[in-house]
């Protein structure tokens, strides 16, 4: 049987479901640009049929309207694996290409300024001083020539040492990231299990949460799983970094050279970084910077044993013998020698004492520019450091390659999510209008009962009255 | 599939980007004329790039050392030709000094003229250049030659015998100096023996000198030839030299030079694919259902 009631009930069901609806287009629109956000839907169905029994006692179901059931985030956590997958490597090749492109402009080749015309010149300088061994004006070009090489040379050592330290500040700022983004995830853990138990959908916190396990996958590399309670489990390797409320934090400790490690903070064991962040820029700080550190390290003490070798055995203008060019060992010491500095009339220059003239000591010095000195005697100096140019240039080429590769990847899956997630103005206005409409309509049917109630009350009964 | 506002903005973003970054870049070789600003710009060509540029300096420097032989030979050549022309005119002097019919006063005044060449001739001897004694073998601070009593009997040689090179390539050092003992010494004997002769008086022993003064010419002139032979060898060198740096030269420039024309015209493409990124990005992004809504 249907009731005078029921026509209202249904519209006015129908009006709390439009406006329901409307309300999560109104979310929609408010969230279009929200960070990882995604588009909301109201879903719709109808409610319990009501039974009726026909005059014929035939048995059948009446409608009752209309009901949201729920409100769906539209999110595939199959996207969001891929693209998190992805995000590792992005994250390190970013790094390790930050790092090179630093190193790059720390050598400032090719120019004028770099090490490579330094050298130039502090060969030409020797070649200079064959030609008039007795000038103290060549002696005295010579001795500053030499000493903006070997300043130079310290100056990128340190300035490339720096690069290392800044790298590892920054290994200590991402560990403490990682743990605020695990404290973050915990907490979001507890809200969304407490509201799912209650029957809801935490729609926004999942967005919330989704969002920074996609920050966290930039760092490192990770694995995770969503327990029954709507709970996500993290694993860095196959160490638990977040279970349901609880985080087992990261730590750092020091290591030989001085720099960071990155440690459980419970046990003080190692973290298994294999991607990410974390590994670009332990990479860059532990292996890319340290090989041009040390090539560096090699040509300048190629430049002292073998210029030294030659200078120790020759005379002085003052017959002074048996001195240094160079003091130090390697990059960050090398340094003319400062009694050289005070008196360049004690560069040696001739073979033998009392020799002005003999110009055979600078001879064999100067010609160690086109000597076969380095890389166990295949390479001259300045091969050396052409090779380590192109050796820089190679790593570096690849790791913005490998980075703008990365990024056209998890930009390509990010734009697949997009499809599926965000928010189009056009379809939430579409879907406005049409909620509206709904709503419209109700109102009408509501109308439509009140005034058949009006016949019915006021209107019938008159008859003979 | 579903097109959210979001990936048209996102869209328009990365690829107005894009365009501006090889906008930027093609600005920066176009400003810089610089094809490689930094290694990574291309790997193979730095290297290439970075030998050559030394190469080129190294060139220079041959070249500059080159030129220093050059004024060495130079000087050498200078003091050599007035010695040989001291000697041919002492030599015609002893021709005339061989005579006997010479009145005392005429032969007095050919020793005084004799007397003349010798100091010429130890001036010619200490000949310097750029400060440096060039005949005294590698004690080039030294005077070489200093006379033993006036007038002198003798010239003390200082120097030593020692070898002054230059480099003047990668290769080769070539030796610049002519030990002054082995050029001046048969001349200094040639001489003295001449005066001491003419003041004896005796013609004969004037004569006896002729065959000195051949010996020490044939000395000169050899030194002469052996320092003009190394100059003409510095000629070839400067040639072989300044042609390879000029084909070094065009080599860098190939590698790290900006082609200004290919440049230009590709900075105009970029340009226009830039504005026409903006316009459609323009025409794309505004444009919604709300905009035709009342």
């Amino acid at each position: 049987m249907s009731s005078w009631t029921t026509g209202l009930d249904i519209a006015y069901r129908a009006l709390q479901a439009e406006q329901q609806a409307i309300d999560v287009v109104n979310h929609n629109i408010a969230n279009a640009n929200t960070p990882g956000y995604s588009r909301q839907v109201a879903n719709m169905a109808t409610t319990q049929p009501a039974a009726v029994i026909s005059l014929t006692g035939e048995i059948g179901q009446m409608g009752t309207g209309v009901r949201v059931t729920h409100i769906e985030r539209q999110r595939s956590s199959f996207t969001d694996l891929q693209i998190r997958d992805e995000n590792y490597s992005l994250g390190q090749w970013e790094k390790t290409r930050d790092a090179l492109q630093q190193v790059e402009v720390v050598f400032n080749e090719p120019s004028d300024a770099g090490l490579n015309s330094l050298m130039s010149r502090f060969w030409q300088s020797w070649q200079d001083l064959t030609n008039s061994p007795q000038d103290a004006g060549a002696r005295r070009a010579l001795v500053e020539q030499a000493d903006s090489l070997a300043v130079s040379v310290n100056r990128v050592y340190s300035q490339l040492t720096s690069i290392q330290n800044d790298t590892d500040n920054q290994i200590k700022l991402k560990t403490d990231s990682v743990n605020q983004i695990a404290q973050q995830v915990a907490s979001l853990n507890v809200k969304i299990s407490q509201a799912e138990q209650m029957g809801l959908r935490a729609n926004d916190l999942r967005d919330q949460r989704d969002l920074l396990i996609d920050d966290l996958s930039r760092v490192v590399r990770l694995s995770y799983y969503e327990t029954a309670d709507g709970a996500v489990n993290i694993f860095l390797g196959s160490h638990t970094l977040v279970v349901k409320d609880r985080v087992d934090a990261l730590a750092n400790g020091i290591d030989v050279n001085g720099f960071a490690t990155v440690t459980w903070d419970s046990d003080g064991s190692p973290v298994s970084i294999t991607d990410g962040e974390l590994y670009g820029l332990q990479q860059a700080r532990d292996v890319d910077v340290p090989a041009v550190m040390n090539d560096l390290d090699a040509l300048a003490s190629g430049l002292i044993t073998r210029i030294n070798a030659l200078h120790t055995a020759g005379f002085g203008l003052d017959n002074t013998t048996n001195l240094n060019f160079f003091n130090g060992t390697g990059a960050s010491t090398i340094a003319v020698n400062p009694t050289l500095k005070s008196n360049p009339e004690k560069v040696a220059t001739a073979s033998a004492a009392n020799s002005i003239g003999d110009n055979s000591v600078a001879l064999g010095i100067s010609g160690l520019q086109t000597t076969l000195t380095m890389s166990g005697n295949t390479s001259t100096f300045g091969q050396f450091f052409a090779s380590m140019m192109s050796r820089l240039g190679v790593d570096s080429q690849r790791a913005d390659m490998m980075a703008n590769n990365q990024k056209l990847l998890v930009d390509h899956l990010k734009r697949q999510r997009e499809t599926l997630s965000g928010v189009s103005l056009d379809e939430e206005t579409t879907k406005l209008i049409e909620y509206q409409r709904a709503y419209e309509a109700a109102a009408r049917v509501i109308n439509v009962v009140d005034e058949m109630l009006d016949l019915l009350i006021n209107r019938v009964g008159l008859v003979g009255r | 599939m579903r097109v959210t506002n979001r990936m048209l903005t996102e869209t328009t973003l990365t690829n107005l980007n894009s365009n501006r970054e090889r906008l930027d870049r093609l600005q920066d070789q176009l400003t810089s004329s610089q094809r490689i600003s930094n290694p990574s710009d291309d790997p193979i060509g730095i290297s290439s790039a970075l030998e050559f540029r030394s190469t080129i300096s190294e060139i220079d420097q041959y070249l500059r050392n080159v030129d220093a032989a050059n004024s060495w030979l130079g000087a050498t050549d200078t003091a050599l030709g007035a010695v040989n022309d001291t000697l041919h005119r002492a030599r015609e002097l002893a021709v005339q000094g061989a005579n006997d019919t010479l009145s005392a006063d005429d032969r007095q005044s050919i020793v005084t003229e004799v007397s003349n060449l010798i100091e010429a001739t130890i001036g010619r001897a200490n000949s310097t250049y750029a400060g440096q004694y060039i005949f005294a073998g590698v004690k080039v601070g030294t005077t070489p030659f200093s006379p033993v009593g006036n007038p002198p009997t003798a010239i003390t040689y200082n120097g030593d015998g020692g070898a002054i090179a230059r480099q003047i390539n990668n290769q080769a050092t070539m030796v610049v100096n002519s030990t002054g003992n082995t050029v001046f010494g048969p001349v200094f004997t040639a001489l003295i023996g001449l005066r001491d002769a003419l003041t004896s008086g005796s013609a004969g022993a004037v004569a006896a000198t002729i065959l000195d003064i051949d010996g020490a010419l044939n000395s000169v002139i050899s030194a002469r030839a052996q320092a003009g032979a190394r100059m003409n060898r510095l000629v070839g060198e400067q040639n072989r030299l300044e042609s390879l740096k000029l084909d070094l030269a065009g080599l860098l420039s190939k590698i790290q030079d900006v082609d200004i024309t290919s440049a230009i015209s590709e900075f105009a493409l970029q340009q226009s694919v830039y504005e026409a990124a903006l316009a459609a990005g323009a025409k794309a992004i505004t444009p919604s259902l709300l905009d035709y809504l009342k």
